[in-house]
């Protein structure tokens, strides 16, 4: 045998390739089967097989999808599942991954359930970010649902019980059978042309797929998402779920639920009211009582530096500087006072007449001019002579330098 | 106070009051406005729980026009 020209796959090639082609052509498909063996693991995944008369196959329900399905899985049980197929690449074994379970008898319904789902899923009808704010206390609600039976009578028991400031507009509508989703669509699109009612409340008793088709209609589930006033759904039971829940601002599990999430009880709402006229005079005391202690404060403060005080302040700097400039004045004068005395002593001491006392006699020439020098008088000249008590007048008779 | 306003809006109004009282520091004035105003608002609320009428209509098309009939409307 030839093998070169053979295309040679490893076995996780092989496997993995496989598992390629089973994820990508066989997502979301349904099959038909009886349920032989169920069992639910510690980890909260489920193994399962399923068969029919001839073949059998194994399945897995992982734990996310296990809390969501449709019905709870019992071994006997002829049922319809949503799955994937796949390979579990380690063991090359053939596996169905279920997403979903409903009973076989309703599964013309469910199919349809499941692809209207998905599609309004797709155009991003059931997202919570589109979801609109419920009112918080309502004034004025709707109720679109049937004008006979226990649900209205719930309701408004409730409503009455709890909130009789609150004003219902009740809108009778058929809430199965042909025509019914359409009258439903009718009262919603009343609802929002007339802006009578700030939430709706959209409600039915529990029943069958069958029973509760209606709020499966695609017209319905789009004017759930267009109406402009928020709707709480209120239907069937709680493990009833239509998409008008899905598609609904609030899910209420069943209608006296939806009732009771409207209408928030009168007795909380007085009790909150009084909270809140609490909170405001004890703020206003405490406010007040806030400015008289910043007011005594500021007043204390005034007084601290009131204008005598101040002035007082400034009048006793005033006597210090004015002390101390006269003490400089006063070291001032003393000193000059020493200083002129000192030289009029000196002065005193200098004084010609002094000398003359002391027998020094001042010459001076017949002009009255001092004489000093030798140079300054003449052989024969006259000279005056003053003495202490007058005057003599002479003659030179000899000039001798005292050099000679 | 606006004439046309909800029991909700009163009602967020006066939690908006207080809270604001309680966050900011309010001069005296503006203090007393918001006093006197939340006052107003909590009796306006009380008075609005208070005030029980006939509460239940049933709207009724006809014609391309409803009609509002009170009471539960049983055909």
């Amino acid at each position: 045998m030839d093998i070169k020209n053979q295309n040679i796959f490893s076995v996780s090639q092989i496997n993995n390739q496989i598992k390629y082609y089973l994820e990508k052509n066989y997502s979301n498909i349904w099959i038909k089967a009886e349920i032989s063996s169920y069992k639910l693991y510690p980890s909260g995944h489920a193994y399962l097989t399923l068969k029919d008369e001839t073949s059998e196959v194994s399945a897995i329900i992982f734990s996310q999808y296990i809390s969501k399905l449709n019905i709870i899985p019992n071994i006997g049980m002829d049922v319809l599942v949503l799955c994937d197929l796949s390979l579990y690449t380690y063991k090359g074994k053939f596996q169905i991954k279920i997403k979903n379970m409903y009973v076989a008898g309703e599964g013309e319904l469910w199919l349809k359930y499941e692809k209207l789902k998905q599609l309004l899923q797709k155009d991003g009808l059931f997202d919570h970010s589109v979801k609109k704010h419920l009112p918080k206390y309502p004034q004025k609600i709707g109720i679109i649902t049937s004008s006979n039976g226990a649900v209205i009578q719930d309701i408004l028991n409730i409503l009455n019980r709890r909130a009789p400031y609150i004003k219902c507009y009740i809108f009778p509508v058929p809430v199965q059978g042909s025509g019914a989703s359409e009258k439903i669509v009718n009262a919603i699109d009343i609802a929002n042309r007339h802006g009578l009612v700030e939430v709706i409340i959209l409600a039915r008793g529990g029943g069958t797929i069958e029973d509760l088709w209606s709020f499966n209609e695609e017209k319905l589930i789009r004017s759930i998402f267009n109406s402009s006033i928020p709707i709480v759904t209120g239907i069937g039971h709680e493990t009833d779920n239509t998409l008008s829940d899905f598609v609904a601002d609030y899910r209420a599990p069943t209608p006296s639920v939806a009732a009771e999430i409207i209408a928030v009880d009168k007795i909380e709402i007085i009790q909150r009211l009084s909270f809140l006229q609490d909170r405001l005079i004890l703020n206003c005391q405490k406010n007040i009582k806030y400015f008289q202690h910043r007011i005594d404060l500021l007043a204390s403060r005034v007084m601290l530096y009131k204008p005598k005080l101040i002035i007082d302040n400034f009048r006793q700097k005033l006597f210090k500087k004015q002390y101390l400039l006269e003490l400089y004045m006063n070291s001032i004068i003393d000193r000059k006072i020493t200083k002129i005395e000192n030289i009029s002593n000196k002065l005193h001491l200098l004084h010609p007449k002094k000398l003359l006392k002391r027998g020094y006699v001042i010459a001076t020439d017949k002009n009255n001019k001092l004489i000093c020098k030798l140079e300054d008088v003449k052989v024969n000249e006259n000279i005056k002579l003053q003495l202490i008590n007058g005057s003599i007048t002479t003659k030179i008779l000899k000039k001798e330098s005292r050099d000679a | 106070m606006p004439k046309k306003i909800s029991f909700e809006e009163a009602f967020m109004e006066l939690e908006k009051i207080v809270n604001s009282m309680e966050s900011d520091s309010l001069d005296l004035n503006k203090m007393l406005g918001f006093f006197e105003k939340g006052i107003k608002l909590s009796a306006k609320c009380h008075k609005e729980l208070n005030d029980i009428q006939s509460r239940v209509v049933t709207v009724i098309e006809k014609n391309n026009k409803f009609i509002e009939k009170n009471g539960l409307d049983i055909k």
